[in-house]
C-alpha cells in the first residue's frame, strides 16, 4: 500500500515527465492500433472485392473465337451443371418449330418459328413477360412442355395465354464436319405459359418467337434417341477467389485450355473466363496484405524498442532518486516495484485512451486492443527492470560516492 | 557497539584494482562522538560507507551489536539502525521537509498519520518549525537542509548516525549549529555519531579522533585540536 501510494504521489510530483511519458505511450499505442486497423481494413476490402468484382465465364470453341452457335456435348453441360463453384448458369440452343408438317431441310426457309431452348429469360432481351397465373421464370427450369411466345405468334395462331399449342419441333444435329442439319420431328403439345411484346428494334425483331425450357427439349431428344446439343452456355463464379479450383475441376471433366492456333471448329469444349480485372485487383490486395504482415511484426518490434529506450531514459534521469531509496534501506525489489508501478500506471492511462480512440474510429476489437496494451505494458516492465539492473549493477557505495 | 576487525576493501575498475582500505581495526560505542580525519582520498568515506552497510569489506569483519555485517540484512540495517548524512544533504528534491522525514517512518511500517506526527516532532527537535516543514529543499538554506537530513536520519529509529562531511557546504554559523546538534544527540540520547571530516572545528567536538592515511586507520588519538 505504501509503495502504491508513493508511486501515485511520484507521478504527481514528476508532473512533466509523467505527462510526456503518458503522451508517448498514447501515441505509440495508437500507432500500433492504426497499423493493425489498416491491415484489418485491407483484409476486409479484399473479401469485399470477391463479392463486388464478378468473374464470369462461357463455353467457347478451342480457339476462343466463338461462344455461340456451338455444339456443346451433353457431358460438358453436365460438368457445368454439377459444379458447385458456379452460379447464374445460363444455357441456350436454337430450336425450330412449325405448326405443320414440313421437310426439316426447309425449316429455316418456310413458315417456321425460331425458338430458344433455355433456362432463363436472361437469354433474350425480353424483360416484360406476362405470365400465366402460377407461372414464372422458374418454369424455364422445368422439364414440362411449356412455352413462352411472342405476341405476334399468339395472334398468328389465334390462341391465348394458358391454351395448348400443337407444334412440330425440328431437331438439329451436327456431323463430324460440324455441319448442322435438321431432322423431322413429331408433333408435341405445348402449354402457353407466358407471352412478351418485342420492342421495335433490330435485336428484338430477330429474336426468338418461342422460349422453351431446355430440359424439356433435352428430354424429348432422349425419348427419341437423339443427341441434344447446346448452342451456348455461360456462368459466373460463386467466389471469384476460387477461380483456380474451378479451372482445375473443369479440366478434369474434359474441358480443354484455349489454343489460339488450333483449327477453328464449332465444338464447345473450352472455357473462356473474364477474370483479368479480378486477378489484377486481387493480386494487388494480396501483395499489400502480405507486405503488411511481413512489416507488422518488424514495426511492432521497433515501437516496443522505442518504448524500452524511453523507459530506460526516464529511469536514468531518476538515478539519484533510486540511490537515495536504496541508501535509506528500501529493498531493491521494492524500488523496482515502485518504479514499475509508476510507469505502468501512466502507460495504462495512455493505452486505455488509445484503445478508446481506436474503438471510436471503428478500429480494433477489445481483444486485439487488450493484447496490444499488454504488450506495451510488458515492454515497459522489461525496460524498467533492465534499467534498474543497469543502475544497480555496481556497488551501492561506489554509485553513491560517484553521485556525491 | 561496532567492532571493526582487520578490515580491508578493494574494488576493481575497468583498468586496475584499487585497494582503498588496509588492516583497519577499531571500535565504536554508543554515547560517543567519533571523528575520522585525513586527507582527501585516504579512504575515510569508503570506511564510513562500509559502516553504513552500503557494501561489505573484502577482508576482515565488521560486527554490529554482535552480528557480523555480512550476515545482516543490510537494507533493514540502514532503514532501522543506522543512517547516513551527506555533505550535499541528499534530500528528495520533490518532497517537502516534512515528507522527507516522514518517508523512512512510513517505510518502516508506520501509518501516514503517525508518521506525520513523529516527523513533526523530529523536525521540531532539530529546530525546523511548522512553516519551514512545508518547504521544499530548494527553498531551505544549507543549514536547514542539513538539519532536515539529520531529522530524517533520526527517523530510522536507530542510534547510529554516520555523517560524511556534514558541514562541508555550510557557513561557520550553520556549521556550529550542526555540530552542536550532533553532540546533543550523543549526550542526551546515547547516539553513536561517526563523522568524517577534515574540518578541525568539527573534529574538536569529538570524544575520539581516528586518523586515516592511505587506507590505514591510525591509532586513536586524544583530541589533537584542543
Amino acid at each position: 500500500m505504501f509503495i502504491f501510494r508513493t508511486a501515485v504521489e511520484n507521478i504527481r510530483r514528476h508532473k512533466r515527465k509523467s505527462i510526456l511519458f503518458f503522451m508517448a505511450c498514447l501515441l505509440l499505442s495508437l500507432i500500433m492500433q492504426v497499423i493493425l486497423i489498416n491491415l484489418q481494413v485491407t483484409e476486409r476490402e479484399y473479401l469485399e472485392i470477391r463479392r463486388s468484382i464478378p468473374v464470369t465465364g462461357r463455353v467457347t470453341n478451342l480457339t476462343g473465337t466463338s461462344s455461340s452457335r456451338l455444339v456443346i456435348p451433353e457431358k460438358n453441360i453436365a460438368a457445368i451443371e454439377n459444379c458447385d463453384f458456379l452460379k447464374d448458369k445460363l444455357y441456350q440452343a436454337p430450336v425450330w418449330f412449325t405448326n405443320h408438317e414440313i421437310d426439316s431441310k426447309d425449316v429455316r426457309m418456310n413458315n417456321s418459328y425460331y425458338g430458344l431452348a433455355t433456362n432463363s429469360a436472361e437469354a433474350t432481351s425480353y424483360k416484360e413477360i406476362t405470365w400465366l397465373e402460377g407461372e414464372s421464370e422458374k418454369s424455364l427450369s422445368d422439364e414440362e412442355l411449356k412455352i413462352i411466345v411472342s405476341k405476334p405468334l399468339l395472334e398468328a395462331e389465334n390462341t391465348s395465354l394458358g391454351k395448348d399449342l400443337d407444334l412440330y419441333i425440328h431437331y438439329q444435329h451436327c456431323d463430324a464436319y460440324d455441319v448442322i442439319s435438321y431432322d423431322f420431328s413429331k408433333q408435341h403439345t405445348f402449354r402457353i405459359i407466358g407471352f412478351y411484346t418485342a420492342n421495335d428494334n433490330e435485336q428484338d425483331r430477330q429474336g426468338a418467337d418461342i422460349l422453351v425450357p431446355y430440359k424439356a427439349i433435352t428430354a424429348l431428344h432422349k425419348e427419341e434417341g437423339r443427341r441434344y446439343l447446346m448452342d451456348g452456355a455461360s456462368f459466373s463464379l460463386v467466389d471469384p477467389a476460387e477461380i483456380n479450383a474451378v479451372k482445375e475441376e473443369m479440366k478434369k471433366t474434359g474441358y480443354l485450355s484455349i489454343a489460339p492456333g488450333a483449327v477453328p471448329s464449332r465444338k464447345g469444349n473450352a472455357l473462356l473466363f473474364e477474370d483479368s480485372t479480378f486477378i489484377k485487383t486481387a493480386t494487388n490486395f494480396e501483395d499489400n496484405i502480405r507486405l503488411n504482415k511481413i512489416f507488422l511484426p518488424v514495426l511492432l518490434g521497433a515501437l516496443l524498442v522505442v518504448i524500452y529506450l524511453l523507459v530506460n531514459m526516464l529511469m536514468q534521469s531518476r538515478r539519484e532518486e533510486y540511490l537515495l531509496y536504496r541508501v535509506m534501506g528500501m529493498r531493491r525489489r521494492s524500488v523496482g516495484v515502485l518504479f514499475c508501478l509508476e510507469h505502468i500506471l501512466i502507460a495504462l492511462g495512455g493505452v486505455i485512451v488509445s484503445l478508446i480512440l481506436s474503438m471510436i474510429m471503428g478500429g480494433t476489437s477489445w481483444m486485439q486492443g487488450a493484447i496490444l496494451s499488454l504488450l506495451v505494458l510488458l515492454c515497459i516492465c522489461v525496460g524498467t527492470m533492465i534499467a534498474l539492473v543497469s543502475i544497480g549493477r555496481n556497488s551501492l557505495m561506489l554509485a553513491v560516492q560517484k553521485n556525491d | 557497539m561496532i567492532q571493526v576487525n582487520d578490515v580491508g576493501y578493494t574494488y576493481q575498475t575497468k583498468y586496475q584494482k584499487v585497494e582503498v582500505l588496509k588492516n583497519v581495526t577499531c571500535t565504536f560505542e554508543y554515547g560517543k562522538y567519533y571523528a575520522i580525519v585525513g586527507e582527501s582520498g585516504s579512504g575515510k568515506s569508503t570506511f564510513l560507507s562500509l559502516l553504513a552497510g552500503l557494501d561489505t569489506p573484502t577482508i576482515g569483519e565488521i560486527v554490529i551489536d554482535g552480528v557480523e555485517i555480512k550476515n545482516l540484512n543490510r537494507d533493514e540495517y540502514r532503514s532501522q539502525k543506522a543512517a547516513m548524512v551527506y555533505q550535499s544533504f541528499y534530500l528528495f528534491p520533490l518532497l517537502t521537509a516534512l515528507e522527507n522525514v516522514r518517508f523512512p517512518l512510513e517505510l518502516n511500517g508506520l501509518s501516514k498519520k503517525k508518521a506525520t506526527e513523529k516527523a513533526r516532532l523530529l523536525l521540531n527537535q532539530v529546530g525546523i518549525n511548522e512553516e519551514l516543514e512545508k518547504h521544499y529543499p530548494r527553498m531551505l538554506s544549507g543549514g536547514e537542509q542539513q538539519r532536515v537530513a539529520i531529522a530524517r536520519a533520526m527517523a530510522t529509529g536507530g542510534k547510529i548516525i554516520l555523517a560524511d562531511e556534514p558541514t562541508g557546504n555550510l557557513d561557520s554559523k550553520n556549521e556550529k549549529i550542526i555540530v552542536h546538534l550532533l553532540a546533543e544527540l550523543v549526550k542526551k540520547e546515547n547516539y553513536m555519531v561517526i563523522v568524517v571530516t577534515h574540518n578541525p572545528f568539527v573534529a574538536e567536538a569529538a570524544d575520539r579522533i581516528y586518523h586515516m592515511q592511505d587506507g590505514m586507520l591510525g591509532e586513536e588519538k586524544a583530541n589533537v585540536y584542543l
